[in-house]
């Protein structure tokens, strides 16, 4: 028992000494970021024939499902439809994957596949949901923030306004802006043209701030932590299940 | 130990509101000595044990085990092993699981855990069943388990509540051969029963309980003879007639109330007397030529003793 | 006063110059222990004398009793099956991630920031807050209670130990496996997290976990104290007082004079570990009001977790002490 006793204790002792009080120091940062509140919804669709039409942006045919690949291809493939010679590509059967970049989660995506002989209107629902960009800045609970927005672009390229609402009245955020966070979360603001605003997909902006945090821990790390705990304490459990040799 | 007392209370009350359920109850228990507790339904006499083990806290009144006052709970019952109220062990470890454990409390090592247990076993013949789980066993079973985990640590003080109850006849038995190999090693025993033959053969000593309070305390022997007022009655089993001479003789000898035949070969003599007075009757009988065959004596027992204080009061 | 045995040294083999003669009682034939080295197959050597020896055993401290305790308390959660669908429950965090990782991306739309790694951690433990009540209650909230009931504590009370060993080593039982269910959750929910992300923030894990570890201690001590109470025990009933009916009362008070001090209080801890991970909402009655907590002062949330455990361990503990059997 002491043997186990000591261990179980030196597990622990790991554990908190391993465990990092150090707060993320969040410096003073100027930089660029993309921001996007816009959702990637995905939906599989078994290719018969025919062209694929669908009047939002869409990809096809991915085979990797990073939010961003299909974010950026949605964004490049703005017309809608299969190109003939992938088309070509296409056997009768395969599995495509449609990807395709809205505000809201829609839950119908209304597909119409148009072939040289008919035109079928197909709906599948929504699959995957992923979320390319974060939609604003992370900050910590009781951290104090500072930001300015020095430019923002939509994805059109246009300049965007901006800004937070205090007590009713806009903020606008091409001037200093300081705040803080009760609870842990996003720093968010609204934007002129609104995001609702068609084809907008995203901002990049170019800032300067302070406060605002980037993880630096290792997740790794911490798993090892708490599975090392985990199994210090299953161990005991182990441990005190065993009957004695001479009970056999 | 204190004085050669290995438990003593003193005073003993406890009350539940306007319920007294013991008062006053002067309990001593020598080093070495078995003593029962006996008493009706009721009596108080789980309530004194109670007491006496720390299950629960008298409402006034002190206790002592081998000079320690109860309060300090882990060394007064630190040489103790005692079954009180029925308890259970766990019905999902086995024997050996519930042993060591036992064991490990009163600070045996592993190697002395298995040994002693193997012995304690063997002695409530459960050492067969040692590694089967206890949610299988019979009550009589988990019960032999429960005395096992009482003899465990070689204990200098045994307390029991009615041991044997549950048991069949055989169980009985075997439990009682234990408790009997317990007077060589110098043991001390408190045992409640409501069997008053294994008071007999077990105790030296009985308190007895009636509605809270002691009514009798002391030597078996002396308390039984005492109690009694209505004398014993002698039956003398002859080859020949007794004859009327020696009848009449043996009538007036001191201590005897009558002499009379019951049959042609038997004679009834109801006796008072003491001891010494009965020892000389006897040998009357014996030396009035008839040829004695039996004497058999009745009336002076524990049963009879208790049935009369318990009816009666002291 | 107290002697120890003189059988210690049978650790080391001792072969005997003479068989001791066959004891009268003894049925069957004397083991060969000399040559097997055990004593009646017990696997320690001693001799007929020494093994009964009129030992005298000393108590040890209150400390090993109530470890000693702890370790049987522990032995019963293994033969419990109640722990292994704990277990398991926390195991569903990586298949249903793995199996399923659609089902967490559907947090984004509950406002989840699932672009952080914290974020998507205290996704995967959306319904810690219910849990932290739920397995609390079933591990601590009968322990008690089934002693009485089972007349299990008749055997143990009697024992040269304290009410104090009892009452603790159970519950430091309880909590400990109660907190090895949480530890093993966010060792899966942090792997999981790993499939899409190497950092996270240490400072937040950290105080999510101190949070969460507080967590445990106040509610299974509150379980515990009132199985202390009880004569049957009861998973339901401090389950249902702390995530349920504790939680919406100081919610009714809070939107009636807006002042939010209440939410300092232990029901809400495991709404605070997550929302230091920047959860914006919680599977649990709590989660109203999560984004009026202040969760500037975890310190404090801490100190009152901890003299909340502190209080209802004192109180079960009166209660145990004073309790006639």
């Amino acid at each position: 028992m002491s043997g186990f006793r000591t261990a179980a204790i030196a597990f622990l002792m790991l554990a908190i000494v391993l465990v990092p009080a150090v707060t993320d120091e969040s410096d003073a940062d100027s930089g660029t970021a993309r921001m996007s509140d816009s959702y990637i919804l995905s939906t599989d669709y078994k290719w018969i024939s025919g062209t694929i039409i669908r009047s939002d942006c869409f990809y096809y045919k991915a085979s990797n499902t990073e939010a961003i690949n299909a974010f950026e291809k949605c964004l490049n493939d703005r017309e809608g439809t299969l190109p003939a010679d992938d088309s070509g590509n296409l056997r009768a059967g395969e599995m495509v994957r449609i990807y395709y970049a809205t505000k809201n989660i829609a839950v119908n995506v209304p597909i119409t596949v148009k072939s040289d002989s008919e035109i079928t209107d197909k709906s599948q629902f929504a699959g995957g949901i992923i979320m390319p960009y974060p939609a604003g800045f992370f900050v910590k609970a009781g951290d104090s923030f500072t930001i300015r927005i020095t430019e923002a672009k939509d994805n059109y390229g246009e300049d965007v306004v901006c800004y937070v609402m205090e007590n009713g009245i806009p903020y606008d955020l091409s001037k200093t802006y300081s705040g803080s966070m009760k609870t842990t979360g996003e720093f968010t603001f609204e934007t002129d043209p609104p995001s609702g605003a068609d084809g907008r997909f995203y901002i990049d902006l170019k800032y300067e701030s302070t406060g605002f945090s980037e993880p630096s821990g290792s997740a790794a790390l911490y798993a090892a932590v708490c599975a090392v705990v985990t199994i210090a304490i299953f161990c005991i459990l182990a441990y005190s299940g065993m009957k004695p040799k001479w009970s056999k | 130990m204190d004085g050669g007392i290995a438990i003593e209370a003193e005073n003993l009350t406890k009350t539940y509101g306007s319920f007294t359920a013991i008062s006053d109850i002067n309990l001593k228990v020598r080093k070495g000595e078995f003593m029962g507790l006996v008493g009706p339904n009721g009596a108080g006499k789980s309530t004194t044990l109670k007491a006496i083990t720390g299950l629960l806290q008298p409402t006034s009144g002190t206790v002592r085990i081998s000079g320690i006052d109860i309060k300090d709970h882990r060394h007064a019952m630190e040489h103790v092993g005692c079954v009180i109220e029925t308890p259970e062990p766990y019905p999902g470890f086995t024997p050996a699981e519930i042993l060591t454990y036992t064991g490990k409390m009163y600070g045996m090592d592993q190697a002395e855990i298995a040994i002693r247990s193997r012995d304690v076993l063997e002695q409530v013949k459960m050492w067969d069943w040692r590694g089967k789980t206890i949610s299988g066993f019979s009550k009589g079973m988990r019960q032999r388990i429960v005395l096992a985990q009482a003899l465990l640590p070689n204990p200098e003080i045994i307390i029991l509540d009615e041991p044997t109850s549950g048991l069949d006849p055989r169980g009985m038995v075997e439990t009682r051969k234990v408790l009997q190999n317990l007077k060589s090693k110098d043991r001390t025993l408190l045992i409640s029963t409501h069997i008053l033959s294994e008071v007999s053969e077990l105790c030296g000593s009985i308190t007895m309980i009636r509605d809270g309070r002691v009514i009798a305390s002391g030597d078996v022997a002396t308390l039984v003879r005492g109690s009694v007022k209505k004398g014993v009655t002698l039956l003398v089993g002859t080859v020949r007639p007794v004859s009327e001479e020696t009848l009449s003789s043996v009538s007036g000898m001191e201590g005897v109330r009558s002499a009379e035949h019951k049959g042609d070969n038997t004679v009834v003599i109801e006796f008072d007397g003491t001891p010494d007075q009965q020892a000389e009757v006897t040998r009357a009988m014996f030396e009035s030529g008839a040829g004695v065959l039996w004497i058999n004596e009745k009336g002076a027992t524990l049963e009879s003793m208790y049935m009369e204080m318990t009816e009666e009061g002291s | 006063m107290s002697l120890r045995s003189g059988i210690g040294d049978f650790f080391n083999p001792r072969i005997s110059g003479n068989a001791p003669p066959p004891s009268e009682k003894t049925k069957e034939p004397e083991p060969e222990r000399e040559e097997s080295g055990t004593w009646r197959e017990t696997g320690y050597s001693a001799t007929d004398e020494e093994a009964h020896r009129d030992s005298v055993y000393s108590i040890k401290s209150v400390l090993h009793q109530t470890l000693e305790v702890f370790m049987v308390q522990m032995k019963l959660f293994s033969k419990m099956k109640w722990t292994y669908i704990l277990l398991f429950t926390a195991l569903l965090i990586p298949i249903i991630a793995l199996l399923a990782p659609d089902f967490i991306d559907i947090l984004s739309t509950f406002g989840y920031s699932t672009g952080y790694s914290t974020t998507k951690i205290a996704g995967l433990l959306f319904f810690l807050p219910l849990m932290l009540g739920l397995m609390t209650s079933i591990m601590c909230g009968t322990q008690m209670p089934s002693e009485f009931k089972e007349r299990t504590a008749y055997m143990n009370i009697p024992m040269p130990m304290s009410r104090a060993s009892f009452f603790f080593g159970k519950y430091l039982a309880g909590f400990v496996m109660c907190l090895g269910i949480f530890m093993f959750a966010y060792s899966m929910a942090i792997a999981t997290a790993l499939k899409d992300y190497d950092t996270i923030f240490p400072d937040l894990i950290t105080s999510s976990i101190l949070l969460t570890l507080v967590g445990v201690m106040a509610y299974s001590a509150t379980a515990y104290c009132i199985g202390c109470f009880t004569k049957k025990g009861s998973s339901i009933f401090p389950f249902a007082l702390m995530s349920f009916i504790i939680p919406l009362i100081v919610v009714i008070i809070c939107s009636q004079t807006d002042n939010y001090t209440l939410t300092l209080l232990p029901m809400f801890l495991g709404e605070a570990a997550l929302g230091i991970l920047g959860a914006s909402m919680t599977g649990s009655a709590g989660m109203v009001i999560l984004g009026n907590m202040d969760l500037t002062a975890t310190w404090l949330m801490l100190l009152i977790g901890i003299a909340w455990t502190a209080g209802f361990l004192l109180l079960g503990y009166i209660r145990i002490k004073r309790r006639e059997m």
